[in-house]
């Protein structure tokens, strides 16, 4: 198996050993996914904006979550520098950490999804389905926004001193709540998701991690260790 | 065979010199101690060797790489360095799978039962990292850091914080380990605890190299020879000290019954005599060897 793929399965399985922040984040996955199909029920024609937005919120959130976990405490830990040890680069051992908090993050999001759409033709009592655009939204712009927020946070968190680094996972975090409010915002009107929004939030996730996969060429070890203490 | 070279190591961290020059060599199969204070770039040297720093001017080559620019090369390290770099959500087994896998090693479930039993953790494999003691933690440290069976080994303070009874098992590893033929680099405080298994020692202070030998030469170099006397009490003490001062001894010193003196081996039962003729009964005369500690203390006084 190649390294990434390990460090990334070693990520995953944490995260599910950890009960206490899976079971938060799924309670509140049902929580706003009940919310949002209550929302629905009422106007039906939003069913297009919850879907678009819900999951990538909770999606973003679980990703700050397990950002913090994985990048954050394993540096605070000193744990990094024993991995910076082993025979894995630094590039592979990142991109490994970010799939392993972006592979469960999406899994929250499309779990968020799939509750908005079944309790929602639960209440509606009929079979109710996003359009096309939103199951592109859902299948290709959603991992790759949650992989360039995910890429970002972990980014930072290795480049940033540790005074500094929960600062700047925090604003990254506010930063993409607030472009999403925008976003919403810019929907506006009679709640249809377009294809130029949908577009622009794909090619902006995809600019967000060709570009943070650049920065961390900058990434180097003893950035690292340095800004540990 | 030189698997250790370090070569006029220079590090500076904004311009404030933190290593000076540093140079020394580490042979295969020796247990080196890289020793010195708080601050004195014992770490640094480590993670420059290590590759997680970059010097800024000299070499650090490890089995004539640099780990800093050679992934491979690092398969030839294991390392314990001051965090265990466990994990403590997860069991010791998964601990240890997660790093064999890192390091590719093969027929890892067997490899892993064996390295628990060897630092008697096998009983408990299955149980969280989180719950273990300090103790342990260490243990299944060394166990990571010898998973993929690696020539070098790099400890940075392994029995720090350690109770006296881990610190021996710690310890009754290492000596293990060595007695396998594993180079070890032990960068450690305890200096009861490098006396006892290292070769060689290195003394570090404020950036520069003090010593570089082997314990027994230092002790050769750094000893002189001192002679205790044990009177029968201390009035007898006194009188003898006014005998050896008489007698042009210098560096006495007296504490209660018991008189210490620089003097030559060979002259102590003329000298003897001369005090049991004075009426002086002694109880004991023995020659007193510096431990490295006196040894340790005397380098870094001598630079202070």
């Amino acid at each position: 198996m190649r390294k990434e793929f390990i460090v990334a399965k070693k990520e995953i399985i944490e995260i599910l050993q950890n009960k206490s922040s899976l079971l938060f984040t799924v309670g509140y996955s049902v929580f706003f996914s009940v919310m949002a199909a209550l929302g629905v029920k009422k106007f039906p024609e939003t069913i297009d904006t919850a879907v678009f937005y819900i999951p990538l919120v909770m999606g973003i959130f679980f990703a700050y979550v397990s950002t913090g976990r994985i990048f954050f405490r394993e540096k605070r830990d000193k744990i990094i520098e024993t991995l910076l040890c082993t025979p894995v680069s630094l590039r592979k051992l990142w991109f490994g950490k970010v799939l392993g908090s972006a592979i469960p993050s999406y899994a929250i999001a499309i779990f968020s999804a799939i509750l908005i759409v079944l309790i929602s033709s639960i209440l509606l009592k009929s079979i109710i389905f996003p359009s096309p655009i939103l199951v592109l939204h859902l299948l290709v712009t959603t991992p790759l926004f949650v992989l360039a927020a995910v890429s970002l946070i972990g980014f930072l968190y290795l480049l940033a001193g540790m005074k500094e680094v929960r600062i700047a996972g925090t604003v990254i975090f506010m930063i993409i709540f607030g472009a999403l409010f925008g976003g919403l915002s810019l929907i506006g009107e009679g709640y249809r998701i377009s294809s130029l929004i949908e577009i622009a939030l794909m090619m902006t996730s995809l600019l967000l991690v060709v570009l943070t996969g650049y920065l961390t060429r900058y990434l180097s070890k003893e950035k690292i260790v340095t800004t540990i203490t | 065979m030189k698997v250790i070279e370090v070569k006029n190591l220079v590090k500076e961290f904004n311009g404030r010199k933190v290593l000076d020059g540093i140079s020394f060599e580490v042979e295969e199969g020796e247990v080196f101690g890289y020793l010195g204070p708080n601050g004195a770039g014992k770490t640094t040297t480590l993670r420059i060797i290590l590759g997680l720093l970059n010097p800024t001017s000299g070499k650090a080559i490890v089995m004539g790489k640099n780990l800093a620019e050679d992934d491979e090369a690092r398969k030839k390290v294991g390392v314990v360095l001051e965090n265990d770099g466990l994990y403590e959500d997860l069991s010791a087994f998964d601990n240890l799978e997660y790093y064999a896998q890192l390091y590719d090693v093969s027929n890892r479930k067997e490899k892993i039962e064996d390295l628990l039993r060897f630092v008697g953790l096998y009983e408990r494999r299955r149980e969280k990292v989180g719950v273990f003691s300090k103790g342990m933690r260490r243990k299944l440290a060394i166990a990571r850091a010898i998973i993929h069976d690696p020539e070098i080994l790099f400890l940075d303070e392994p029995s720090a914080g350690l109770d006296p009874e881990a610190q021996r098992m710690v310890r009754n590893l290492i000596v293990e380990l060595s007695r396998k033929g594993r180079t070890i680099f032990l960068n450690s405080h305890d200096l009861d605890e490098v006396q006892r298994i290292c070769d060689r020692i290195a003394i570090l202070q404020r950036g520069r190299l003090m010593v570089c030998d082997a314990v027994e030469n230092l002790r050769k170099k750094f000893s002189k020879p001192v002679t205790a006397i044990s009177t029968t009490d201390e009035k007898s003490a006194k009188r003898a000290l006014e005998i050896l001062n008489s007698l042009g001894i210098s560096d006495c010193n007296i504490n209660g019954k018991i008189i210490t003196f620089v003097f030559r081996e060979d002259k102590q039962s003329h000298l003897l005599r001369i005090l049991t003729e004075s009426g002086i009964e002694i109880e004991e005369i023995r020659k007193v060897t510096k431990t490295l500690e006196d040894i340790y203390l005397e380098i870094i006084r001598r630079r202070k």
